[in-house]
């Protein structure tokens, strides 16, 4: 197993480390709890002015210039069948017996000859239901059902490994079972990976929604989606930093996926895992202009279930690639230690500590205690006061830009209501951290088929209480 | 600043530019070494003096009378104070950086010019008539906000030309954020903040194919864009303002904004300008043609061939300038201005730019000779405002201000009172007072205050404690009060002795006065 | 008592068709065949109970010869026809075979095309009875020939819901005589039928729990004269009082049960304190030998009580139930007596007023032995079902609520004696309870998807809010947001947050009373009672002073001063109806005019109680006045018709769903909770100050 796993959050160095600090803010704490609170403070507003300054960073890098890898419909469908590599498509699916009918339909659209294509459907041994469904729906012969064995953790991830021992095809890609891919995505990622070479490992397509409309969490979903496959993604392949891969839709070289050891079963987001394991192996992954869509999350309980477990697979991957920082500054350079830092510990720590500022600020508004003012030591309160109005408004500006360059202007005013987004997120980011505590591996289950009338059977199934 | 003007620039420009950075900058060291330096830039310059180094240093000491980024520039700079003294004591900081803006203002109006595809020639020569404009050398020497104001101005107007020519989204950014960053320089700026949205959002309401709603739905996304930096700035000024000084817009409300000082010399204006409408537009148009005679004419010119042309870009020049020379002529026709020559400057760049256009739109297809022909008799109409604008600047009653610097009795007089503020400054710090001895209001103090090399001595208004200093000045170590003769609205003679000035009691107190004898300031021990 | 003719065995049938029929000869023979075609391939018999004089029997029976197992007669001879129409379904019930049997009546009324969907209604709902309604949405009941029979019929299903508002809850057309009940939950030997409300009985007697219905179109009248009569009204209230008494005695559900014990408790409290009287003050005992014997007095009052109303026959006999009653109840007396020794002796109270507080506390004890021990059902069981029901666990959050913030509750109870500038409080949390009420089971849409981790997080941030509030800001309009921010995090903690989002308009509705209503509406409210009074009062009544309303009583005057008119009390209700009809009919013009209605009528209704309350003092002179314009009565009246209004407009609650309401573990959370109330009620109580009830000032 790779060095880098999830198994255990901590190394054993890093506990030691973190026991350390904290015996040593606990002595400083009673000694000077002025000076401890206002060096706090003084990291928090410099690691916020720090992120937001690299968000507009990469805004910017993103807007110069084209990053993203296009095939047109000429070219991909110009390769001859005879010239096509096998190709296997992994779905894992947990407790998605209604949704799994609809995948046959959305993957025999592939526009991709059936003897070359190779679709792993892969469920967990206990969950019965979607075994008996699929197998009445997987008819055709290029699709095989494989029954993952019942084994801790029970992760995506681990079926994905499951899967790929399997597999037989020069490249590899995972959908989900609700997923609706561009049909002509495997031709082109073909086309595109043969044209960039061998240096590029992995494509990351795009991910987009088909039920944008269906209530304000699913359009704040698309919002982010657009700005982040638009403008952020573009951004970190202009800087050339490592890219945190999506949970699907990213087209893999097979044999350089095997060596590199494939996912790590212990961190839930395996996906923004593997992308800096590929970027430490001195691999480069490409974003590829081709849509896949899939459901977003429209239900409010069921999105932070969903948001959490990525920022609790964020905190994961970015712990355990701090395990060796000499190792880490070596293979990643200053670019990557600044990506993982920023970006993948980044967003969950801004999403938790967003929660804690607001509440400081309005108590400060509401009480104006004395004490408030002796902590924030001036240059950073006025740090502080730029990162709180100015962050917050760039932030909501680029989410107004990403709504008109996405074509979508109708999401003018999700955009401009985006604050209430990130209160959510500070939600999930504070479960994310609960759970990171006490329950790290635990794959919080997203209940999908929610965007179906709801009189059909098939979106009642019960999801396991968290 | 955008990256590409640098990169861009060509070889011929580079010794353009550096002319006139050479001109601005001779300027300026004229201004400084003559001690002309204007009230309004010291005051300036003291407000970014006050957050570093006065008794009490703190950001808001900024001030609230004035928009705030005229001072912000400065206070990079400050420190070097302690090498050059004469950059903070004398004003020479401020006079430098209105040359250098001046300066920047110059290559934009270049690049966008070269956007409007100005045959190089006529280019060079426009570029000219406005760097050399003797309105435009004035205002980068004095250190006055216009250079700053003007260097947004024509940022905001760039952008959207390129917004206008090329339609993509994301050059609404730089033009919003222009816009905004203009409401900085000046509170002029509300009129663009309010324009430019309105244009952009009938420009894309007619121009995007497609059902009507989507096209609604798309021009109003647009207009957003380039609103929000624009609301933003003014809403969060207008909340500081609040927080800190409890008022909203302390540059209209508070007593020694703009509608108090107007009201309060009111009757001097209007002997001037006239108080009933007529004379009051008669004394507006003279000091517009003034400064450009020419400006009606070009623009029916430029506006007839763009409206021929189905070209809109002329609209970006027109939208961002003429709101704010709309706002200020309203202004002046509601008796709430002064009434300046300076509120007027921005009919400058835009006859030029207009000029530019008429001779963009007359193109190939019309003969060589008759494009030759608009060319040269653009330019001209342009050359003939530096010839009227010298004789305006000559005219005491029309250039109010200038006259204080140009004519020689009013270089005299403004030299004069350089001369005692550093007198009174040089004569308190020989008293060798201990911190927070002398009360004064800083809004008429602001040179003595500078030009001291014990500025810690002096117990100023944005100081935190000065109210209770006013209420309670022996209570809370203060020695002496320096009061200034002729302020309006001077908080400490007020608070002290009531409005009016002959109440102050001359007996023991130290007095200055000018060389013609008439009082300036009173140091009034307790 | 009737002669059954003879059934030969064929398949069972899955459907029985009872059809009482009296003198309809001419509507049997289109009935059979429409129930063919309809019920198609169910194997099903139709059972006539026949009460007819005419040729009816003999039609009947032709057709049974025709199809013997299809059909079957039953005919009641002219002596044997007890209870009428419920008479004859109740012999039809008792005869008939299949599974579910349907009740329809012969005259062609009620349409035989409904009868699969009641079937149908039956098993999707699992229910027990299906009723076919005439004023369920799409249902009509043109049928009613004459507009002044629908008003009776509609008044008369009113009138069966005023009496059995649970049990009636989800029939909207208790009078319908058209309706299928499955055989084995309906126990058919416990009816007592008289008249034609057989339904009633069925449902009330039979203890049905999930009755459901399904709308349909009443036919216009084929054939065969109609046989309501004002007799039959007189009857049907006889009737409706029979029932309510007899649903009354033994109560089914838990609570019900504690209800009837606690009364029967303080009745007993009472007769115990009464032979304490009688025999410590009268007969000059000791207290202690007349305490013991009045409890004596008091347990056989207690049994013959309990017994007889309150408690199920349990499997033991009734003999030897008493004795275990005196048992138990022997045994608590030492308890009893020394409690009463404790408070006299060292309370220093009175022995008399002492004996209440003691029989309180050996209540509760009593009650959980006796129903586990005595009668058999399980003590905790009971418990266990309180704490499960959403509402209770509601209920609760608002008990704890109250206990952290007595301020609040202070509040509330002054604002009923002397009313102030702003809402009186009453009004929106009657209002909210309203609106609740309606919406607590979950919406077929909602997925089942819960986080117990969620729940926590947002209860902790709204507990952490409630306490800064609390805390940091004395300033008292911040109390009710404290409160409501507790309340919210508490609910969210008992019943999930699925269920408080569901409610979140009905928490926000207190907040009205802290926004207040601005002194100008305030104002303009006021003049208009002003005018609308005198105007009304125009003979003899009211004048408007400045200072308030005055009328004379005697020659004194007497007067209503303008603080204490009811402006904000009505423009709260106003508001409290506005944003209710918001959030259950949506931002439509229908919500716009049912507001519009309330709010006439509730403005109606305020100046009648202001004319009340003057006239009270115009004729019963100054004392009455002074009781008659305390402001707790006119809140409470507009209180119960905002209720009122509320009620009616939320929606009727379907049948239990698929979907069970979601009720998360709460063991521990509600410790936490109580904890954390007790901690924030004694932060305040010090500076809580009560107004004594009944002081004016």
């Amino acid at each position: 197993m790779n060095r880098f796993s999830a198994r255990t959050v901590l190394s054993r160095a890093q506990r030691t480390g973190l026991m350390v600090a904290l015996v040593l803010i606990g002595i400083g704490a009673i000694l000077r709890p002025m000076t401890v609170l206002q060096t706090v403070v003084a990291i928090v507003t410099v690691a916020y002015g720090a992120a937001i300054v690299f968000r507009v960073l990469l805004v910017w890098a993103g807007a110069r210039g084209e990053h993203l890898i296009k095939v047109s419909d000429a070219d991909a469908r110009a390769v001859p069948d005879a010239d096509l590599p096998v190709y296997t498509v992994l779905v894992p699916a947990y407790r998605e017996p209604g949704v799994i009918g609809l995948l046959m339909s959305h993957l025999g659209a592939l526009d991709y000859p059936k003897d070359r294509l190779e679709v792993f459907l892969l469920l967990e041994e206990d969950d019965r239901e979607t075994i008996e469904a699929a197998s009445a729906v997987a008819s055709e012969p290029h699709v095989r059902i494989l029954v993952v064995p019942e084994s801790q953790p029970k992760t995506k991830p681990k079926a994905c490994n499951v899967g790929l021992e399997q597999a037989t095809g020069e490249f590899v890609t995972i959908y989900d079972a609700e997923d609706v891919p561009d049909p002509l995505q495997l031709r082109r990622a073909v086309v595109a990976l043969r044209r960039l070479g061998a240096s590029y490992v992995c494509l990351q397509a795009e991910l987009g929604y088909f039920n944008v409309d269906q209530n304000r969490i699913t359009k704040w979903f698309a919002l982010e989606y657009a700005t982040w496959f638009r403008s952020l993604l573009p951004g970190l392949v202009a800087l050339r930093m490592p890219i945190p891969l999506g949970g699907t839709s990213n087209h893999f070289r097979a044999r350089e996926l095997r060596e590199l050891g494939a996912w790590d079963p212990y961190n839930v987001t395996e996906d923004a895992d593997l992308g800096i394991r590929l970027a430490r192996s001195g691999h480069r992954v490409g974003v590829l202009q081709s849509v896949t869509l899939e459901e977003a999350n429209s239900d409010f309980i069921n999105w932070i279930k969903q948001r959490s477990r990525w920022y609790k697979g964020y905190l994961m991957t970015w712990l355990v690639h701090l395990r060796s920082p000499r190792a880490t500054i070596r293979q990643l350079g200053w670019r990557g230690i600044l990506c993982l830092n920023l970006f993948v510990g980044g967003t969950p720590l801004a999403a938790l500590l967003n929660a804690v500022l607001w509440a400081t600020t309005i108590l400060w508004f509401l009480d104006r205690p004395p004490i408030m003012e002796e902590i924030f030591v001036p240059p950073f309160y006025y740090l502080g006061v730029i990162c709180l109005v100015f962050g917050n408004a760039t932030v909501i500006y680029l989410n107004v830009l990403s709504a008109r360059t996405m074509d979508r202007p109708d999401l003018l005013g999700t955009a401009l209501l985006s604050p209430g987004y990130w209160a959510m997120m500070s939600l999930a980011g504070a479960k994310a951290a609960w759970q990171l505590i006490f329950n790290p591996s635990y794959w919080e289950k997203t209940t999908h088929g929610l965007h179906l009338p709801p009189s059909s059977p098939s979106s009642k199934e019960a999801a396991d209480v968290g | 600043m955008s990256v590409d003007v640098r990169a861009r620039t060509t070889a011929a420009v580079e010794k353009q530019w550096i002319a006139y950075a050479v001109v601005y900058l001779g300027t300026a060291l004229w201004f400084w070494h003559s001690g002309l330096v204007p009230g309004d830039s010291m005051s300036r310059a003291a407000n970014a003096y006050y957050t570093l180094f006065s008794r009490d240093p703190h950001l808001a000491a900024i001030g609230f009378v004035w928009n705030p980024l005229p001072s912000l520039i400065l206070l990079p700079f400050l420190p070097l104070r302690g090498i050059v003294p004469a950059l903070t004591q004398q004003g020479l900081l401020v006079v430098l950086m209105s040359a250098a803006l001046m300066t920047a203002t110059v290559a934009v109006l270049h690049d966008v010019l070269r956007r409007i595809e100005v045959p190089r020639t006529a280019r060079l020569v426009l570029t000219g008539a406005f760097a050399l404009h003797p309105m435009i050398v004035v205002y980068s020497g004095n250190g006055m906000s216009e250079a700053c104001f003007l260097l947004c101005l024509m940022l905001a107007v760039r952008s959207l030309l390129i917004w206008i020519s090329e339609g993509r989204a994301e050059t609404l950014v730089p033009a919003g954020l222009a816009v905004g960053l203009a409401y900085g320089a000046r509170y002029e700026a509300l009129a663009p903040v309010a324009a430019v949205p309105v244009l952009v959002f009938l420009t894309t309401f007619r121009r995007t194919p497609g059902p009507r709603s989507r096209r609604l739905a798309l021009a109003r996304v647009d207009a957003v864009i380039t609103a929000l930096p624009g609301v933003l700035a003014v809403a969060l000024w207008a909340l500081a303002g609040k927080l800190i000084v409890g008022q909203w817009f302390a540059t209209f409300s508070s007593r020694y904004g703009n509608a108090a000082q107007v009201s309060a010399n009111a009757g001097d204006i209007s002997l001037v300008t006239g108080d009933d409408l007529a004379t009051r537009a008669g004394y507006g148009l003279q000091q517009m043609l003034g400064l450009s005679p020419m400006f009606a004419v070009l623009l029916a010119a430029a506006l007839v061939l763009a409206w021929h042309r189905r070209d809109p870009r002329v609209l970006a020049a027109v939208t961002v300038l003429g709101s704010v020379l709309a706002f200020d002529v309203l202004a002046f026709l509601s008796g709430t201005s002064f009434g300046w020559l300076r509120f007027h400057i921005t009919v400058i760049p835009l006859t030029v730019l207009l000029a530019g256009h008429v001779i963009t739109a007359v193109r190939p297809p019309v003969a060589a000779a008759a494009r030759t022909g608009t060319a040269v008799a653009a330019l001209a109409l342009t050359l003939v405002a530096i010839p009227s604008t010298l004789i305006t600047l000559n005219r005491p009653d029309l250039a109010r201000e200038e006259s204080e610097w140009l004519t020689a009795d009013g270089a005299a007089r403004t030299r004069d009172l350089t001369r005692v503020n550093r007198q009174v400054a040089a004569d308190l710090d020989a008293l060798n007072l201990p911190e927070g001895a002398v009360l004064t209001d800083a809004a008429y103090a602001f040179r003595i205050v500078l030009a001291s090399d014990r500025p810690k001595q002096f117990v100023i208004t944005p100081d935190r404690d000065f109210p209770a200093a006013l209420a309670d000045p022996t209570g809370n170590g203060v020695r002496y009060l320096l009061l200034s003769a002729r302020g309006a609205a001077d908080a400490v003679r007020i608070g002290r002795f009531g409005p009016d000035p002959a109440t102050v009691p001359t007996g023991g107190a130290r007095t200055w006065s000018d060389t013609a004898g008439n009082l300036q300031w009173t140091l009034v021990p307790l | 008592m009737v002669d059954v003719a003879p059934a030969r065995l064929k398949a069972p049938p899955a459907v029985s068709v009872v059809v009482p029929t009296r003198n309809e000869a001419d509507n049997v023979r289109p009935l059979v065949e429409q129930l063919r075609d309809v019920l198609g391939g169910t194997p099903s018999e139709i059972v006539f109970v026949d009460d007819s004089d005419d040729h009816t029997p003999r039609t009947i029976t032709a057709m049974s010869e025709q199809d013997p197992d299809g059909v079957r007669l039953l005919h009641r001879a002219r002596g044997e026809r007890t209870g009428g129409l419920g008479g004859a379904v109740t012999a039809g019930l008792a005869t008939a075979r299949a599974p579910w049997v349907v009740v329809m009546d012969g005259d062609l009324q009620h349409p035989p095309a409904t009868v699969p969907e009641l079937l149908a209604a039956g098993q999707v709902d699992r229910a027990d009875a299906v009723v076919a309604s005439r004023y369920r949405t799409r249902g009509r009941a043109t049928g009613l020939s004459g507009v002044f029979r629908r008003v009776v019929s509609r008044a008369s299903g009113t009138l069966a819901r005023i009496f059995f508002p649970v049990r009636l809850r989800s029939v909207t057309d208790p009078m319908s005589g058209f309706f299928a009940v499955r055989r084995d939950a309906l126990d058919t030997t416990a009816l007592r039928p008289n008249g034609y409300k057989i339904l009633l009985e069925v449902v009330v007697r039979g203890r049905l729990s999930r009755v459901t219905e399904v709308p349909y179109t009443f036919q216009p009248r084929q054939a065969g004269e109609s046989k309501a009569s004002l007799r039959e009204g007189v009857r049907y209230l006889r009737h409706l009082t029979l029932l309510r008494l007899a649903a009354t005695r033994h109560p089914a559900t838990p609570p019900g049960r504690i209800a009837g014990f606690a009364l029967a408790g303080a009745a007993g409290t009472a007769v115990n304190s009464a032979a304490l009287w009688a025999l410590g003050e009268v007969a000059g005992l000791p207290y202690l030998p007349a305490a013991f014997l009045a409890v004596q007095v008091a347990i056989v009052w207690n049994f013959a009580v309990i017994d007889n109303l309150v408690m199920p026959p349990g499997e033991h006999a009734r003999s030897r139930r008493f004795g275990r009653f005196l048992l138990l109840n022997n045994s608590l007396t030492p308890v009893h007596l020394g409690l009463l020794y404790g408070l006299v002796q060292i309370g220093g109270m009175h022995y008399l007023t002492a004996n209440v507080p003691t029989i309180v506390v050996v209540f509760a004890v009593r009650y959980a032995v006796t129903s586990r021990w005595v009668y058999g059902t399980p003590a905790s069981g009971t418990f266990g079902t309180i704490r499960r029901a959403v509402r209770t666990r509601l209920a609760l959050a608002a008990l704890l609520t109250a206990l952290a913030f007595p301020a609040v509750v202070a509040a509330g109870w002054n604002g009923l004696w002397d009313r102030g500038p702003a809402v009186p409080l009453l009004i929106p949390v009657a209002a909210a309870a309203a609106l609740v009420a309606g919406r607590i089971r979950p919406a077929r849409t909602d997925p089942d998807v819960h986080d117990r981790q969620v729940d926590g997080l947002l209860a902790a941030g709204f507990l952490t809010a409630a306490g800064t509030l609390l805390l940091l800001m004395p300033d008292p309009a911040w109390l009710v947001p404290a409160a409501l921010a507790f309340l919210a995090g508490a609910a969210i903690l008992l019943a999930g947050t699925r269920t408080v989002a569901r409610l979140r308009w009905a928490l926000l509705l207190p907040l009205m009373t802290v926004a207040g209503i601005t002194p100008a509406v305030r104002n303009v409210v006021d003049d208009g009672l002003r005018t609308a009074v005198t105007l009304l009062g125009r003979p003899a009544g009211p004048r408007s002073a400045d200072a308030g309303l005055v009328t004379a009583h005697h020659g004194a005057d007497l007067l209503l001063p303008a603080h204490q008119l009811p402006g904000p009390a009505l423009a709260g209700g106003v508001a409290c109806l506005a944003i209710s009809a918001l959030v259950l009919f949506g931002p439509t013009m229908r919500a716009l005019a049912r507001t519009a209605v309330a709010a006439v009528t509730l403005a109606a209704v305020t100046v009648g109680a202001v004319l009340l309350v003057l006239l009270a003092g115009r004729l019963l002179g100054p004392e009455a006045f002074q009781v008659a314009r305390l402001p707790v009565f006119m809140d409470l009246l507009l209180a119960l018709v905002v209720v009122l209004f509320v009620a009616r407009w939320s929606p009727a609650p379907e049948p239990a769903g698929p979907v069970r309401p979601h009720l998360p573990r709460g063991r521990f959370a509600l410790v936490a909770l109580v904890a954390l109330a007790i901690v924030f009620g004694l932060q305040t109580l010090p500076q809580v100050e009560w107004l004594a009830a009944g002081s004016v000032r």
